[in-house]
């Protein structure tokens, strides 16, 4: 029997994305997203989503006219989602008439494990903002040398290559090591080592030695060594921009948070990445390599030169900011379960 | 049965659902027949349920169709006792209203849900009962069975069933039905696919009441007749014609001026649109609120009642020797030319509120020699008590030797024999004679128009009625006077072209006159006249 119908509680559901370090993190995607509607002409992004069953983030954006919106709902172009669970995913359709929706998970979209692209991924595809808000585990897949979040990701850029589209991504994954499989953090350690050894990421590797002696001279793991969600915080990026690189994108680590949110456990981490593409209208490359690389060494230098923003110190040294994050979870909960 | 305490809760069971292979065989002929018919069934069932409120989900990708209600759900027990053999439904053990809303249950054997199997392989089936404290999830596969349909067993599995409880501590009560896995044929039918070379008419993004506007002025230019038939290169989409036929079949309210603009003259039509908005049956189909789509008169030429069109309405009660009552009310409407879309001629027979299939264009097969008339003609049926043990299994359909239907057609076919058409006749005698009034002023004033031109001066038309004259036609210059004999036996000969005839004569008379009698003038004169008239 397949697994796919999961019980949950609908009420929890909403509780779980609504917190005010939650709504902190959506008013940075937003930000992100107004930028890339500037970049763009047709006076709306196309936004991909993994929306939880109260579309917080495309009711933001929504309120912000950022989408293409039309007296039944929203045009298909503008709005893009997909959802594994079968009651979810038809709890926000019930919410969302006319958007695009695929009952399934990003990575079987993307079309991971297969070559080439799902017919509905080359369909769908370009995306101005993409957000992949993981709210379960990141980087788990038993049994694999690379995760299927990693395929993922890489798949999203070479979808976004091939139509030529630059973009705006973010990504949202919990930090917690127990849900992390093995082979998606040796992959990501992979591609720390790499950066440490690698010539033209000298300066990254002198900022990293500084901050963490004790991975380069222990034997064991960096995320065994440094603090979890501290490893993600600098190899996700670091995973992102070498991606990039391969697709002719030169991408740029904008935003680091993590947070707690108000009721949870699970520390989250989020990204956002402003990625333009750089390459020929025939999709083989564009700048010269060696300019790219150097802007290549740049990002990954300014992985460690970006902030990370903890949002709970932020709340904690900023209580008026923590009163206007909590005043707008309690309007949110007014929305609780009414159409857009 | 167990109680819902004694209930295996968060383990997957397994059942086999079954029907009955007769029941199978019916409903091949009606709620297969169209697979629309399949989402009504399902929006009867939350009508059946309580439900105030229907969502339902298809465009843009027609990948799956979800369909939601907020009606008072359904529990394992419940499940089992509806679905596990499918011959038979509780739905009327509690009596013929539902029990909150005490609406009138439409529901006979619980067929709405495995009409599903006609477009999908799969559904899955969540449902949370008012005031318990488990949802039921079930996965309906239907794909396995399907090459064995044809089988003559007495009950044929059709579907393999895991369900499962949940705990779920929210007051909420709710059905979701998924169907998935869709059928190609079907997705391609709804994206239109088999039109090739057709611009489809697409309403993506508008309210109901614009869709309405828009078909309205559609017909208007005579851009469209036919929902299913292109005008032109021009359709609407088989996805648009689904929703429409969906539309007029479920209990939604009619728009605010249907079904007919000026319904505020008739009790009967006030008090049926009262009813139905009183039931408070919201269906969202892709973001659009359903109406019913009826709305007369809907071209501009036809505006005036009783000169363009005339609206009856009814209201019946007959008592039956075996006890039962035969209660309905309803209304025609007939207007003096054939009704567009062809899809809203006929007659529409609903039960409990809820359609018998679609409009019936041969009116229960009306045996009088009027048949004419049926395409200018529209009804509207609302059975409230009787006529349902004489719906046919596919609800499509009826049992023609029962006493309800046998009743209520002859009633229908003396309304419209003795009453409707015969309005009918003598308004379109009356148009005729208005018509031929009309014609002949105006042709005396071409004629005089004529006449003036060749001649300078103004002439006077007369009719003479001597039995016995010279010439049928004759041109006084003297008197100015153009006489027509109208009992002149060339007219006797072609009674049918008589006005074509007697313009020809004109002509040559006048040619006649011009001419002076010389023979060639004469003919040149007459041919050049008939060439320019």
């Amino acid at each position: 029997m397949s697994s796919s119908i999961n019980s949950y509680s609908q009420s929890q559901d909403r509780e779980a994305f609504n917190n005010p370090e939650k709504w902190f993190v959506r008013y940075k995607w937003l930000k992100h997203a107004r930028r890339r509607l500037d970049k763009v002409s047709k006076g709306f992004v196309k936004f991909f989503t993994l929306p939880g069953v109260e579309c917080f983030d495309i009711r933001l954006f929504k309120l912000h006219s950022l989408l293409k919106t039309t007296a039944t709902g929203f045009d298909p172009e503008s709005l893009a989602y997909c959802e594994e669970i079968a009651e979810r995913y038809t709890r926000i359709g019930n919410l969302l008439a006319n958007a695009r929706r695929f009952n399934g998970s990003y990575e079987s979209l993307v079309g991971v494990g297969i070559s080439g692209f799902t017919a509905r991924a080359d369909q769908w595809f370009p995306f101005d903002v993409i957000n992949l808000d993981f709210s379960g585990p990141g980087f788990n897949q038993p049994g694999r040398n690379t995760s299927r979040t990693a395929e993922a990701l890489l798949k999203t850029f070479k979808l976004q290559k091939s139509k030529r589209s630059s973009f705006s991504l973010f990504i949202t994954i919990p930090a917690n090591p127990v849900w992390n499989d093995e082979s998606g953090k040796k992959q990501l350690e992979q591609c720390l080592r790499t950066n440490l050894t690698d010539n033209e990421t000298q300066e990254f590797t002198r900022a990293f030695n500084d901050k963490y002696p004790q991975v380069q001279q222990g034997p064991s793991p960096a995320y065994q060594t440094m603090p979890y969600h501290e490893f993600l915080l600098i190899t996700v990026p670091k995973l992102v921009i070498k991606y990039g690189l391969d697709e002719w994108f030169v991408v740029v680590c904008e935003e680091k948070l993590t947070y707690v949110g108000e009721g949870h456990n699970t520390r989250m981490v989020t990204f956002c990445f402003e990625c333009e593409y750089v390459g020929l209208p025939n999709g083989y490359g564009g700048q010269p390599q060696t300019l790219q690389l150097h802007q290549y060494s740049e990002n990954v230098a300014n992985i460690l030169r970006t902030p990370n923003t903890d949002v709970n110190q932020v709340f904690a040294s900023h209580l008026k900011l923590r009163r206007k994050y909590d005043s707008i979870r309690d309007e949110a909960r007014k929305c609780y379960g009414t159409k857009l | 049965m167990p109680l819902p305490n004694e209930l295996k809760v968060d383990e997957w069971q397994h059942l086999k659902m079954q029907v009955g292979a007769e029941i199978l065989k019916n409903l091949s002929k009606g709620i297969y027949s169209n697979p629309g018919n399949t989402i009504k069934e399902l929006i009867n069932n939350s009508y059946d349920a309580d439900a105030t409120e229907v969502v339902i989900r298809a465009r843009p990708e027609f990948d799956t169709i979800t369909i939601t209600d907020n009606g008072e759900g359904m529990n394992e027990t419940e499940f089992k006792e509806d679905f596990v053999v499918i011959s038979r439904s509780r739905k009327r053990d509690a009596g013929l209203y539902t029990q909150r809303l005490k609406r009138p249950v439409i529901g006979k054997i619980g067929i709405g849900f495995i009409s599903a199997l006609q477009i999908c392989d799969e559904v899955t089936f969540i449902s949370k009962k008012r005031e318990e404290n488990l949802k039921l999830e079930a996965k309906v596969d239907f794909g396995k069975f399907k090459g064995e349909m044809a089988k003559k067993a007495k009950f044929q599995d059709i579907s393999d069933v895991h369900f499962r409880n949940v705990p779920e501590e929210t007051e909420t009560h709710y059905t979701m039905v998924i169907m998935s896995k869709l059928g190609e044929d079907f997705k391609d039918i709804l994206s239109d696919k088999d039109l090739r070379g057709i611009d489809i008419i697409d309403f993506q993004g508008v309210t109901f009441e614009e869709i309405a506007d828009q078909i309205e002025k559609r017909i208007g230019r005579g851009e469209l007749e036919d929902f299913t038939k292109a005008k032109g290169k021009r359709a609407i989409g088989q996805y648009w014609n689904m929703m429409l036929q969906i539309a007029n079949t479920v209990p939604v309210p009619y728009l605010d001026n249907g079904p007919i603009k000026e319904s505020g003259k008739f009790d009967v039509i006030e008090e049926l649109k009262k009813e139905i908005s009183a039931l408070k049956f919201d269906v969202d189909f892709d973001g659009i609120h359903l109406r019913k789509p009826v709305r007369f008169p809907n071209v501009p030429e036809i505006s005036e009642e009783g000169r363009d069109y005339d609206v009856y309405t009814f209201k019946e009660k007959y008592d039956f020797k075996d006890g039962s009552n035969l209660r309905f009310k309803g209304y025609i409407y007939n207007q003096r030319k054939s009704i567009l879309p062809t899809q809203f001629r006929g007659i529409i027979i609903r039960i409990k509120n809820v359609a018998i299939g679609s409009f019936f264009p041969d009116f229960l097969d009306y045996p009088y020699s009027e048949k004419l008339w049926l395409p200018w003609t529209n009804g509207e049926i609302y059975v409230e008590e009787g006529l349902e043990e004489a719906m046919n299994i596919d609800r499509n359909t009826f049992n023609l030797a029962h006493p309800h239907y046998r009743k209520l057609k002859n009633y229908l076919h003396n309304l419209l024999h003795t009453k409707v058409f015969i309005r009918v006749r003598n308004r379109y005698t009356s148009r005729m004679e208005e018509r031929k009034e009309f014609e002949q002023v105006e042709k005396s004033r071409l004629r005089k128009e004529l006449l003036a031109s060749k001649f300078g001066y103004a002439f006077e038309i007369k009719y003479n009625d001597d039995f016995y004259p010279k010439r049928p036609v004759d041109i006084n210059t003297d008197t100015k006077t153009l006489i027509i004999y109208r009992f002149h036996p060339i007219f006797d000969k072609y009674k049918q072209k008589k006005q074509f005839l007697e313009d020809v004569l004109i002509l040559f008379e006048i040619a006649y006159s011009l001419s002076g009698g010389e023979g060639k003038k004469l003919r040149e004169i007459f041919l050049d006249e008939i060439k320019r008239w």
